[in-house]
């Protein structure tokens, strides 16, 4: 318990009410989305119904990328990137860095995506970042990540406003903390049921107390991640570099060597993959390779590993590339392992949750839906308070729409995806942003429809489970291989999902038909002082 | 021992301990009208059992099962003490 004056208390409390009120909305937006991107590479696979094969980068690709370079003007052999798309095909781009008039670096080649199970050629295509067409395949991981990272604002702008969210959760965090007067005391006070407001606050400070510790920790490291590039790195450039955001770049990741432009035969994929495979390297298969100036005397392959579990974080993995020695492993922040690459690594370790596989993932998904009702129920929480003004009667019936509405256009964003995958796949885009606005547009309408609170949130829960229901039954049909196909084909993963939804849907059923989560209070509304609120 | 099952016993070993403070959590008891507990609660040595495979995982370096022991913990809390006790519940509907 932390004593507080009752001034500070009210000051506190208005602080917490007020940051959560005007940005409670977009928060739980980005922390929602942010719950469901850990499964981010299981949904690129779910999304095109599987993929071609399991670690393609382990075939012998030595052959075919020096065909492919036949077909590559030279100045593009700079750089060769090898990874598979969300559809298990392989990826080959070779590139150059060039800057554009905005003073911006941008890489500029040809991208080839080829077929891991016949080794054809897919297509070819040549140009700038910008020119390139979008990778349809993971078009749906892209929405979904632009969403969580920026909220889909442009440039900047987007990592400026979720930086801000990051420290709004963090000021609510600990603002909580302080008000909370009986944290332990109240550790294990399941929510009473003598009116629907105590009901309320209990479920907010019981979901909150327990959280809270998660909720500082994911609010610092997202905040850093979306000011670490847009802030921290100019300032530290003009505070300990003289403005040289070059050399601040360069001190942090490292200088590069003095180019050697003899050409050299390559070592050859096929050997580096060997040795990184061994239990001395990485000991398992990279998810993206790099080869730096290919066909030079100073070439060098960098893979990058995903974590394991033993290893918390990726790990990428350096190779001479003309006599093939193992350079070792290769800090994420400068050439040597320090203290501050460490911290880095944690952060990510601590934000993303993929450390150890399934586990870490359900309960980084876990915790994240945790915040998003310590969220929902704190700003229920605001509202229901001052329901008898009409203002924040309609600040209720947003915060429905926005609940419920956010899964539901996340699902219809996926159905878009998923049908014009499967018919016209160069529309992916459109029909993705299409998909997530109609979402939208029918989580208003439903929210609009029912003037009621009770109503209105029994008819959000039927039409998410609805939704929830559709989507892989959506997939199914569109996909071209059935269930069982699936599993033999070791696309478990697509099952997986496809399951979850299903059970997700019949959950939100369950609660909407009230065979689950029926709360009769015994009291329907009773006012509680703002102090014993604080409390 | 692999990563899943030194998770999966820390879990258990706090749960246990969670659970026996849940049910014997004195306010808990007296909101929703169940008897008092009459015995030795213990409730120091239930939080330290509770915490105890934290620093264990740290001490032979097992890093991935303390991150997800240290996550889950929180989560495990909130789902133990969310549930009304049974009686009560009915009683109160």
């Amino acid at each position: 318990m932390i004593k507080t004056a009752k001034d500070t208390t009210r000051r506190l409390l208005d602080v917490h009410g007020w940051s959560g009120i005007l940005l409670g909305l977009a928060l739980y937006v980005v922390v929602f989305t942010g719950s469901i991107v850990v499964f981010i590479h299981e949904i690129g696979v779910w999304s095109v119904s599987g993929e071609k094969m399991h670690h393609a980068l382990a075939l012998n690709l030595d052959t075919k990328i020096e065909q492919l370079a036949e077909d590559v003007p030279e100045e593009y052999f700079e750089d060769v990137n090898i990874w598979q798309n969300a559809a298990g095909y392989l990826v080959v781009f070779f590139h150059t860095h060039f800057k554009e008039e905005t003073g911006a670096l941008t890489e500029k080649g040809v991208r080839f995506t080829i077929d891991p199970t016949t080794m054809e050629v897919v297509n070819r295509q040549e140009g700038t970042s910008a020119e390139l067409p979008i990778d349809y395949t993971g078009y749906l991981v892209r929405f979904f990540l632009d969403l969580h990272i920026r909220l889909h604002a442009p440039g900047s702008i987007g990592l400026y406003l979720t930086g801000i969210l990051g420290l709004v959760l963090l000021v609510s965090s600990i603002s909580g903390l302080i008000l909370h007067r009986h944290l332990i005391k109240d550790m294990f006070l399941s929510p009473r049921l003598s009116s629907r407001l105590l009901n309320t606050r209990d479920r907010h400070n019981l979901a909150g107390t327990w959280s809270i510790l998660f909720s500082i920790i994911l609010a610092f490291t997202g905040a850093f991640y979306s000011f670490a590039l847009t802030i921290g790195l100019p300032v530290i450039a003009i505070t300990a570099f003289e403005g040289d955001q070059q050399k601040a770049i360069e001190t942090v990741l490292g200088t590069p060597a003095e180019p050697d432009m003899t050409p050299a035969d390559f070592i050859g994929l096929g050997h580096v993959i060997d040795l990184v495979q061994q239990d001395e390297a990485a000991g398992s298969v990279p998810f993206f390779i790099a080869v730096e100036h290919w066909g030079r005397a100073d070439a060098v392959v960098s893979t990058i590993h995903s974590a394991d579990g033993v290893s918390l974080s990726n790990s990428t993995h350096q190779f001479n590339g003309v006599t093939g020695e193992y350079l070792g492993e290769k800090p994420a922040l400068g050439k040597e392992p320090s203290l501050g690459n460490t911290l880095v690594e944690l952060m990510g370790v601590l934000h993303f949750g993929w450390f150890a596989g399934l586990l870490s993932r359900v309960i980084w998904i876990s915790l994240g839906l945790a915040t998003c009702y310590v969220t929902l129920t704190g700003l229920q929480l605001w509202v229901q308070r001052r329901e008898e003004s009409r203002a924040w009667r309609q600040m209720a019936r947003l915060l429905a729409i926005v609940g419920y509405g956010t899964p539901v256009a996340m699902c219809t964003a996926a159905m878009g995806f998923i049908l014009s995958y499967a018919s016209y796949p160069e529309l992916v885009k459109e029909w993705t942003i299409q998909g997530f606005f109609a979402g939208v547009i029918l989580s208003f309408i439903v929210g609009l429809l029912f003037n009621d609170r009770v109503k209105r949130g029994k008819a959000f829960q039927w039409f998410l489970g609805a939704i929830l229901i559709i989507l892989p039954l959506v997939r199914l049909v569109s996909g071209e291989q059935s269930w069982l196909q699936h599993w033999q084909s070791d696309n478990a993963v697509v099952l997986g999902l496809d399951i979850s939804l299903l059970l997700s849907g019949l959950i939100s059923f369950a609660f909407a038909s009230g065979l689950v989560g029926k709360v009769t209070f015994t009291k329907d509304h009773s006012s509680i002082s703002h102090r014993s609120e604080a409390s | 021992m692999n990563i899943e099952l030194m998770t999966g016993l820390s879990l258990v070993v706090s749960l246990l301990a969670l659970l026996f403070l849940r049910q014997t959590d004195p306010k808990r008891r007296r909101i929703y009208h169940l008897p008092k507990w009459d015995k030795k609660r213990f409730s120091k040595l239930a939080w330290l059992v509770s915490l105890t495979p934290g620093p264990i995982l740290l001490i032979v370096e097992a890093y991935a099962p303390f991150i997800m022991w240290f996550a889950a913990y929180s989560f495990l809390g909130w789902v133990i003490a969310l549930p009304k006790p049974a009686a009560e519940s009915n009683k109160l509907n």
